[in-house]
């Protein structure tokens, strides 16, 4: 399939250990995949080696029907962003040096900064809200604007897909929302793919058009929020009773999943 | 980076600290050629440029002994403190410098074993600890190296290799005490004695060492992102770690073999600069390279004349000012 990122029967790990047993899987281009599981089930190492920051055992990753393996690093830069789970900047670094960064894989090694370069730049603060930030120091940026200002250095390198491990961790509510909502609206409006992680079931049922669930390094569930969120399902991955109603809110059906406890 | 840098509200103090820096250079450099044994006055100075018929004894002191002494010790200075800025951000270690990992270590080794074993191949001294540095910084990036260079694991694995070739160190030292007349004071880090041989060896690994630093000062901003970001910004992150090692390696070698184990100017100056000028490695490396020089020169200074008619060894004196400082780091707890 063009246009998209896909992983064919992949394992992968670290050290000797195998996290990912097997995994086949197609993002579509121009949608909001989010990938579930408990702790361990293999979610980020799925994440990080399709976004090849980790060498997977065997299998292979496929960037618009290519291997990623052949490609280098400075191509799958340009067409594919990752951000890993709470990345850290220097404290005193501005956040328009952060985006800027974004531009990396544009440059050779002695280029100067364009005014494509530039505009870029501009477009990233502008489309994740952080116009009046601009010269705010990382330090002085609240979690949500911090994210938002790692997600602006990831759409300055203009990717077509984005990759993000747990974007909302260590976030309250609000900025939980704020982050995803922006993934939305860039969804919308750009056309960006989004991989994600998400612990939060209800959080990725409201914000996903798609939802993978893993469980011991293989996929288990695979489809539109409301067909993974059933109470089987999600006995079945994380092994807790819940139940599942849905709402009707400004015309929109939601799926929640009440969670019950571990008990029976 | 253009655009960043017109509009960044720092820029104001970057430009004071240049001045500033810049100046205490000079003064460093004049106070220096001024102050010894032998006490120059400014219209003696002058008069070397100037008269033809300048005071011979006060032009030898001038020109063939302070003079190339306090250049060396500059550039010995800068080195030293670009090695540690550069070891600082490649390892990510508030605590690396060329002494802590193991790289003074190993060059001051090589150096040691060319100055007993053969004192007629002076020439090949810097080579020899540039190989020695170089090999001390492999064995410790293989021994730390587990899929990915671990932080803690390499500044670890430093130490206990600092540690192994400082013991050959003093093995030398014990059973060759024979000839070990300079080495006493080499592995304490002395400036005392030094030539325009010492300067114009030092001088092209200094200018290799500074622009490899400046040019590499985008890649250690990137580097600063962390591994991950790095590499999802196309940068290929282990080859630039290695070649970062070496250049700071290079550095720290050309400082030990002229001068011996000088210890924490290149912990301590990339710190105070940081404080000064922030983190960002496009404004770090040129000043740390800058106030390096200033406290080398500075110190040597206060070395030769605080106990006159004795003289101190540079690195003791930098040892007592930079061992409190360190702890006065470590409690603060760095950033």
């Amino acid at each position: 399939m063009t246009g998209c990122l896909s992983v064919d029967s992949l394992r992968a790990g670290y050290a000797k250990k195998e996290v990912l047993k097997g995994v086949s899987l197609c993002f579509e281009k121009g949608r909001i995949t989010t990938v579930i599981g408990p702790n361990g089930s293999g979610k980020s190492t799925l994440l990080k080696t399709a976004g090849r920051l980790l060498q997977p055992f065997s299998g292979s990753v496929l960037l618009e029907g290519k291997s990623i393996a052949e490609m280098d690093d400075k191509s799958i830069a340009k067409k594919l962003g990752i951000l890993p789970q709470s990345p850290i900047a220097p404290m005193d670094l501005p956040v328009h040096c952060l985006v800027a960064f974004g531009r990396t894989p544009h440059h050779g090694f002695m280029n100067r900064f364009s005014n494509e370069d530039r505009d870029a730049v501009d477009w990233a603060i502008n489309a994740t809200g952080l116009e009046d930030k601009r010269f705010k120091r990382i330090g002085q940026l609240s979690g949500g604007e911090r994210q938002r200002a790692w997600i602006a250095m990831s759409l300055a390198q203009k990717p077509e897909i984005l990759l993000l491990d747990e974007p909302t961790t260590y976030l309250d509510i609000h900025h939980q929302f704020e982050v995803l909502e922006l993934l939305r609206r860039l969804n919308d409006q750009h056309g960006l793919t989004v991989v994600m992680v998400l612990h939060d079931l209800n959080l990725a049922a409201s914000f996903s058009h798609r939802i993978i669930a893993l469980k011991e390094g293989m996929t288990v569930a695979d489809g539109t929020p409301e067909e993974v969120l059933c109470a089987d399902n999600i006995y079945n991955v994380f092994n807790i009773r819940s139940k599942i109603i849905r709402i009707n809110e400004d015309g929109i059906e939601k799926t929640v999943a009440v969670p019950l406890g571990v008990r029976h | 980076m253009k655009h960043g840098i017109q509009t960044d509200p720092e820029n104001g103090k970057r430009l004071v600290t240049a001045f500033f820096g810049t100046g205490l250079l000079f003064c460093g450099l004049l106070i220096s050629v001024a102050k010894g044994s032998v006490g120059v006055s400014l219209s003696d100075f002058l008069a070397v440029f100037t008269a033809a018929d300048a005071n011979q004894g006060i032009y030898q002191v001038i020109m063939n002994i302070r003079l190339p002494r306090i250049l060396t010790g500059g550039l010995v200075g800068m080195n030293m403190a670009l090695s540690g800025a550069i070891l600082q951000s490649v390892l990510k270690n508030p605590l690396a410098d060329p002494g802590i990992i193991g790289i003074s270590a190993g060059a001051g080794l090589a150096a040691m074993v060319v100055m007993i074993l053969f004192p007629a191949m002076s020439a090949i001294i810097p080579p020899a600890a540039f190989l020695g540095a170089v090999g001390a910084a492999l064995i410790i990036y293989f021994i730390a190296y587990n899929g990915g260079a671990h932080t803690l694991r390499l500044v670890l694995a430093g130490v206990a290799l600092s540690a192994f070739l400082a013991a050959f160190m003093s093995a030398l030292t014990v059973l060759f005490s024979d000839r070990v007349q300079g080495t006493v004071n080499w592995m304490a880090g002395t400036l005392h004695g030094k030539s325009w041989n010492h300067f114009y060896m030092v001088l092209p690994y200094s200018i290799v060492g500074f622009f490899g630093a400046v040019f590499g000062a985008k890649y250690l901003n990137i580097l600063a992102l962390g591994d991950d970001i790095a590499r999802g910004l196309g940068l290929q992150v282990e080859k630039a770690k290695f070649l970062l090692t070496l250049l700071a390696a290079l550095l720290a070698a050309s400082a030990v073999s002229a001068v011996g184990l000088m210890g924490f100017v290149g912990l301590i100056i990339p710190h105070i600069t940081r404080l000064i000028v922030g983190s960002d490695n496009r404004f770090l490396i040129p000043f740390s390279a800058l106030f390096g020089a200033v406290t080398v020169i500075f110190a040597d200074t206060a070395a030769r004349t605080l106990f006159s008619p004795y003289e101190l060894p540079v690195g003791i004196l930098m040892a007592f000012i930079g061992a409190p400082f360190f702890l006065y780091l470590l409690t603060r707890g760095i950033k």
